[in-house]
């Protein structure tokens, strides 16, 4: 849409503007050559008559007219100059259901549902203000809701709203349309606490903690105490916790913490599963705090909460929002999807927050950080029950992939498939393409007469075929990295075919080796990377493996000695 | 997800999805073939031909695919969720069938009413026609077509019948023994198309046609097909 830029000039000297709903009721410390954005309302808003009065565009004010005359510009071409939004008129009663949606967010006009002349009226008061979904940047084009710079993410349309060649963002298209035109409107206000912060919040999870676990939350708690105390160094924190060793658990009592003390938490992950599997942990572990998840087709989207769950582009709609922010599985997608998370991250905690990481696989610039003490680490290096991590064995199987257009796989993989099967065992193999997936299926329900599944990311029957494994039905799972995370099954045994393909990094590595030995009654399994060509990242991920056994290993004893805290 | 591959063109995995429109049992209104033999003139359009203008004018249509779950998926896209840059797929294969229609004096496309257009921001069947040199011709007037998709076919035509007025500046034509093209994005009916296209039979038209990127098969046919 489109805005009357109208100079503070012309405003501050003019006799009438003050008592007027569309400018702004005060004009202190505005300076002259700041600008006040004057919306062009809708037509369908002036046809209703959903404004009390109809906007001055035909003001008689010899120092307005002028600019009521020309033509309104699209928001993105305002850029240049200083907007000016007064503070919150304390006479004026805010509509508190445009509270409830606007608090700690910067929604678009069309999330809002208020008339745009109800929203200005709100900005004219200091309640609210509006910012710029798009502003060019170089040559190309930045949008300020999800931090989109490809120039292959942008398009242009001819646009009604601002009768103009318009630009949108194609990458938070799935979020409602950012458009060159369209403005983000955040809240200003800041009484009326939605929340109180004297609340108590009680946790009702009563499970105790490994000495590992306890380790780890106890350093998160102090460093959560430091950061509410204002004595805290570091502004982020890492937790790193290997696959298996319960580290939902572990930040309970930091989150406590920081409830009591009366902030807002926010728990972010970039996956729906994820946000999926904590809601009711998180519900019935607090269950007098107010909890919204937030997810792609969740019900409620503009509810407040004190702690809240949520995806990455969910956070799109969040701003200044949390002073505890926790990242959870941040390496769970591919770097560009990383680079959202982070930039929506940016955009959702206050200026003052402290953010912690929790993952089993650390990207290296993470790694390094925690060990330069740029960043606090707690490290978790054995599962809860205990045992170490099943360290995997490398076997070269030569040139698979030939074999494999014949319908033949590998001796060594079919011989490994058929020990565990005679053992009763339950096998996950790993492949690194759809391809490589339907061929491999195929070719072992020749060698095998058990039910052989395969899965891939795009298949509509993943979560009956997942379930179907997990209750045993299925005896072999072929699937592509998709499964890497996330699905645990006791006993099952882990191979990874074609180990040295690049879709198989460390990270993958270790969490495909993660799925073994989980249960407290069966801590050991096989894991076996099948290659043709040992590569720099399964060497890595066994190092990581050892590494972090042998930090257990040396816990346990400091714990026998009686050093154990 | 509905892709786009390189800048303008639907990517070869999204075009393998939709289903051409090949052969045609209905001269008049495009309806494809579904195995059933040729019938010349279909059923609704011989009951249209009871209704003016029709029992002397001529309606002919003809869409680009089927209208299935995946077409369904991207004119979803570009409709609700405005992402304007799938619409510019179409715009070059329609204006070719168009092409094939024959030669036309004027192209327009189905207006949106004006609320509805600045909700959107952008009319989709503008986007679509945007390969044509096309004008704004028509102008909605009348009940606006909200819930259009759960009236019965009666109601529908009923509701579509005196929804359009030539705009302003399609009241400066003079469009007698002319021949008008009008773009649109879903044929269900043909009421929309058919009440557009009657203001121009009015207007002394010689042969007005409509093309669409999609056209909506009945219930039974759909599962002909699968
Ligand atoms: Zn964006
Ligand atoms: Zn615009
Ligand atoms: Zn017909």
């Amino acid at each position: 849409m489109r805005f009357y830029p109208i100079k503070m000039k012309a405003i501050i000297h003019s006799a009438n503007s003050g008592n007027n709903q569309f400018f702004p009721h005060i004009t202190e410390k505005a300076k002259e050559e700041d600008s006040w954005l004057l919306p062009e309302f809708p037509p369908y808003e002036m046809e209703k008559k959903l404004l009390n009065d109809p906007p001055p565009l035909n003001h008689d004010d010899s120092l307005l007219a002028p600019f009521l005359q020309t033509t309104p510009k699209p928001i993105i071409r305002l850029h240049d100059t200083n907007w000016y939004f007064p503070p919150p008129n304390e006479q004026f009663t805010p509509n508190p259901n445009m509270e409830t949606y606007l608090k700690n967010r910067r929604l678009l006009i069309d999330e809002l549902p208020f008339s745009h002349g109800e929203i200005h009226q709100h900005v004219a008061h200091g309640w609210a203000a509006y910012e710029p979904g798009i502003t060019p940047r170089g040559r190309g084009h930045h949008c300020n809701r999800c931090g989109n710079t490809d120039p292959s993410l942008f398009a242009n349309f001819q646009c009604f709203r601002c009768k103009d060649d318009c630009v949108y963002c194609r990458s938070c298209l799935m979020m409602g349309k950012v458009t060159g035109c369209s403005p983000l409107v955040t809240w200003k206000g800041v009484s009326g606490k939605i929340f109180s912060e004297t609340k108590k919040h009680v946790m009702a999870w009563d499970g105790t903690l490994s000495l590992f676990q306890q380790k780890a939350s106890d350093k998160l708690c102090t460093c959560i105490s430091n950061f509410l105390q204002g004595k805290n160094e570091r502004d982020h924190f890492l937790i790193w916790a290997c696959c298996g060793s319960g580290k939902t658990e572990m930040l309970f009592h930091g989150i406590k913490l920081a409830l009591n003390s009366g902030v807002k938490v926010l728990i972010a992950t970039p996956r729906t599963d994820v946000v999926l599997e904590l809601e009711p942990r998180f519900k019935q572990a607090f269950p007098d705090t107010v909890i919204h998840a937030f997810y792609g087709g969740a019900k409620e989207r503009f509810a407040q909460g004190e702690l809240v769950i949520s995806t990455t582009h969910q956070l799109l709609r969040f701003h200044r929002a949390f002073d505890l922010v926790i990242i959870d599985e941040v390496d769970a997608f591919p770097y560009t999807a990383d680079k959202k998370l982070r930039y929506a991250v940016s955009q959702a905690r206050r200026e003052r927050a402290l953010t912690v990481f929790v993952t089993a696989t650390p990207d290296d610039t993470m790694k390094r950080e925690a060990e330069k003490g740029l960043m606090e680490c707690a490290k978790v290096a054995r599962r809860y029950h205990r045992h170490p991590l099943p360290e995997p064995a490398l076997h070269w199987i030569g040139q698979w992939k030939k074999g494999l257009g014949r319908r033949r796989l590998p001796s060594k993989v079919v011989a490994f498939v058929k020990k565990h099967l005679q053992g009763n065992k339950q096998i996950f193999l790993f492949v690194p393409s759809v391809r490589v997936m339907e061929e491999v299926e195929a070719s072992l329900k020749k060698v095998v007469d058990v039910t052989v599944g395969a899965v891939h990311s795009a298949d509509e029957e993943r979560r009956e075929k997942v379930m179907a494994f997990r209750k045993g039905e299925i005896r072999v799972l072929v699937t592509t990295t998709i499964l890497e995370r996330g699905v645990t099954v006791k006993g099952v045994q882990v191979g990874v075919l074609g180990a040295e393909d690049r879709i198989f990094t460390e990270s993958a590595l270790v969490q495909i080796a993660g799925r073994a030995g989980r249960s407290p009654d069966e801590p050991t399994g096989e894991v076996i990377y099948f290659h043709h060509g040992k590569t720099n990242e399964m060497v890595k991920a066994l190092k990581h493996i050892k590494r972090m056994n042998a930090l257990g290993e040396e816990e346990l004893l400091k714990e026998k000695r009686g050093g154990g805290k | 997800m509905v892709g786009l591959s390189g800048q303008t063109k639907l990517c070869p995995l999204c075009s393998a999805q939709l289903k051409k429109m090949e052969e045609i049992s209905c001269e008049e209104c495009g309806r494809p073939n579904l195995g059933a033999p040729a019938e010349g003139t279909c059923h609704d359009c011989v009951r249209w031909k009871k209704v003016a203008p029709w029992d002397t004018k001529a309606f002919h249509h003809r869409a680009l695919y089927y209208y299935d779950p995946f077409i369904q998926e991207v004119l979803t896209a570009l409709k609700y969720r405005g992402d304007v840059a799938l619409g510019e797929l179409f715009s070059p294969d329609l204006k070719s069938l168009g092409k094939k229609i024959g030669s036309f004096d004027f192209v327009t496309y189905i207006p949106l009413k004006e609320g509805r257009h600045w909700e959107r921001g952008f009319n989709q069947a503008e986007v679509l026609a945007r390969s044509f040199a096309a004008k704004p011709l028509v102008e909605r007037v009348g009940v606006s077509s909200n819930k259009q998709s759960k009236r019965t076919r009666e109601e529908r035509i009923l509701a579509m019948k005196n929804a359009f007025v030539l705009s302003v500046e399609g009241r400066k034509e003079n469009y007698s023994g002319k021949r008008i093209l009008i773009v649109d994005d879903i044929y269900t009916t043909g009421a929309t198309l058919r009440s557009a296209a009657s203001l121009f039979y009015e207007a002394g038209a010689e042969f007005v046609a409509a093309v669409t990127v999609a056209r909506a098969v009945g219930s039974k046919a759909r599962k002909k097909m699968k």
